[in-house]
């Protein structure tokens, strides 16, 4: 600490101190900007992959990225871990915000070939990026959802597909889409643990 | 169908009138298309209004949510570096919702005017002490208003932790910084403050008891200046971490 904080020529001291994203979201909304800037390092992967992911186009994923980041900054005072986790609250928007923005792209771009493709491999771009138990864990609990809850849930997660689409892609009606979305989440829920 | 009309008209004795008025009787079922962001933006407003008469719908949707904000964890991917920076950047120019504080900016040319002479009251009515580590150039107040009046003068508020703030004030151009800083608690008794520019070392700049402003002659290398508690005197390289950096 003593002599590294100069040799980073002004960076901001992002030495990690144990501070959760809860934490650095409230020091965050109270106008601390190196918390903001830790804030940064640790959400910024998991945004900028599934932005990635979403929009499969390096410069929107990077400036959904940037919105999303930059209104978390703006719309910190507002937040309260009381209600739920930082983590809830940052990825929440920056999902809508992909999502938003790949379908108003959407018109312009054929994206037949990506629905071919719902099974897909998620580890390959992952690893030594997020925590690895978070990852292992929800890999492990996806395998107990049915295809078509797995089907429907990440093919509306990653590919941005409204449930409209995704019926059209696997084939099942627009009821069923809605209610495998629904189960699929709270069996996934119910697994990993996360209630309340 | 009589039979089931008089079951619901039970059921529903009681309810919200909410409930009646704007709520489409199977819009719960869009809660999963909801949570993943897969239902049309009227459908999304349907059942936020559907969620504020519901606390338990409300409680399920947060549930949820905790779900597929590990999703991520699948697809990490870190963006390009130069993305830290834009972002940090344009954070600091913009304030935040719900909050006095005042963001750092940047003023266009013609701001910089009534800024530059906002700043020579401050440094005047003040009287504080304006040293210039290059000791060969004069030590006037010309050299402030030379960097204040710079085309390309830019100014950076960044809180100091414990309180305060300081305030850089630079020209790359002139090569020239005045760094201010308010509001600041007193140095603990036999410590210092000592501002440092940071490039690639870290070099003195000067040491204070508490509000002061300085001006910086900028090394070329220089990307920061920043302030540590030291023991009184100061010290030839920083000792502590720094209460805050301002970059330049």
């Amino acid at each position: 600490m003593k002599a590294s904080w100069w040799s980073q020529m002004g960076l901001v001291d992002v030495a990690v101190d144990g501070a959760s994203i809860d934490e650095l979201l409230v020091r965050t909304g109270r106008g601390d900007r190196q918390s903001f800037a830790r804030l940064y390092d640790t959400v910024a992967a998991r945004v900028f992959g599934m932005a990635l992911r979403v929009i499969c186009d390096h410069a929107y994923a990077e400036d959904v990225t940037q919105d999303c980041l930059v209104e978390v900054w703006k719309s910190a005072p507002s937040f309260d871990p009381d209600k739920g986790s930082a983590i809830n609250w940052i990825m929440t928007i920056a999902h809508r915000r992909a999502v938003d923005r790949v379908r108003s792209v959407q018109a312009a771009r054929d994206r037949d070939q990506r629905f071919t493709l719902p099974e897909r491999d998620f580890d390959t771009v992952a690893d030594a990026v997020t925590d690895s138990a978070e990852r292992q864990a929800l890999r492990r609990c996806l395998k107990f959802l049915t295809v078509l809850q797995r089907q429907s849930i990440m093919l509306a997660y990653f590919d941005g597909l409204s449930y409209q689409q995704v019926s059209e892609n696997v084939g099942a009606r627009l009821p069923a889409v809605k209610s495998r979305m629904r189960d699929g989440l709270m069996r996934l829920r119910d697994c990993l643990g996360v209630g309340r | 169908m009589t039979w089931l009309r008089n079951a619901r008209a039970t059921w529903f004795r009681g309810a919200p009138a909410t409930w009646f008025r704007t709520v489409p009787a199977d819009v719960h079922t869009l809660v999963g298309p909801y949570v993943l962001d897969a239902a049309s933006k009227t459908e999304r407003r349907q059942l936020e209004q559907h969620l504020e008469a519901c606390a338990s719908c409300r409680d399920e949707v947060a549930e949820l949510r905790d779900v597929t904000a590990m999703f991520p964890a699948l697809t990490g991917t870190p963006p390009p570096s130069a993305l830290r920076a834009a972002v940090l950047e344009q954070a600091a120019t913009t304030p935040q919702r719900g909050s006095t504080r005042r963001p750092r900016t940047t003023f266009p040319p013609r701001l910089a005017w009534v800024l530059a002479a906002m700043l020579l009251v401050f440094v005047l009515a003040a009287g504080v002490m304006v040293a210039v580590v290059r000791t060969s150039e004069p030590e006037t107040v010309d050299d402030t208003a030379q960097v204040l009046q710079a085309s390309d003068v830019q100014s950076r508020s960044v809180p100091i932790t414990g309180g305060g703030t300081l305030t850089v004030v630079s020209s790359q151009k002139e090569l020239k910084s005045l760094a201010i800083v308010s509001d600041v608690e007193q140095a603990p008794s036999g410590r210092t403050y000592q501002m440092w520019q940071l490039g690639s070392g870290a070099r003195s700049v000067a040491t204070m008891g508490d509000d002061g402003s300085v001006l910086v002659q900028l090394q070329p290398d220089t990307t920061g200046i920043g302030l540590t508690v030291e023991p009184a005197g100061g010290s030839r390289q920083p000792s502590s971490a720094p209460v805050v950096i301002a970059p330049i």
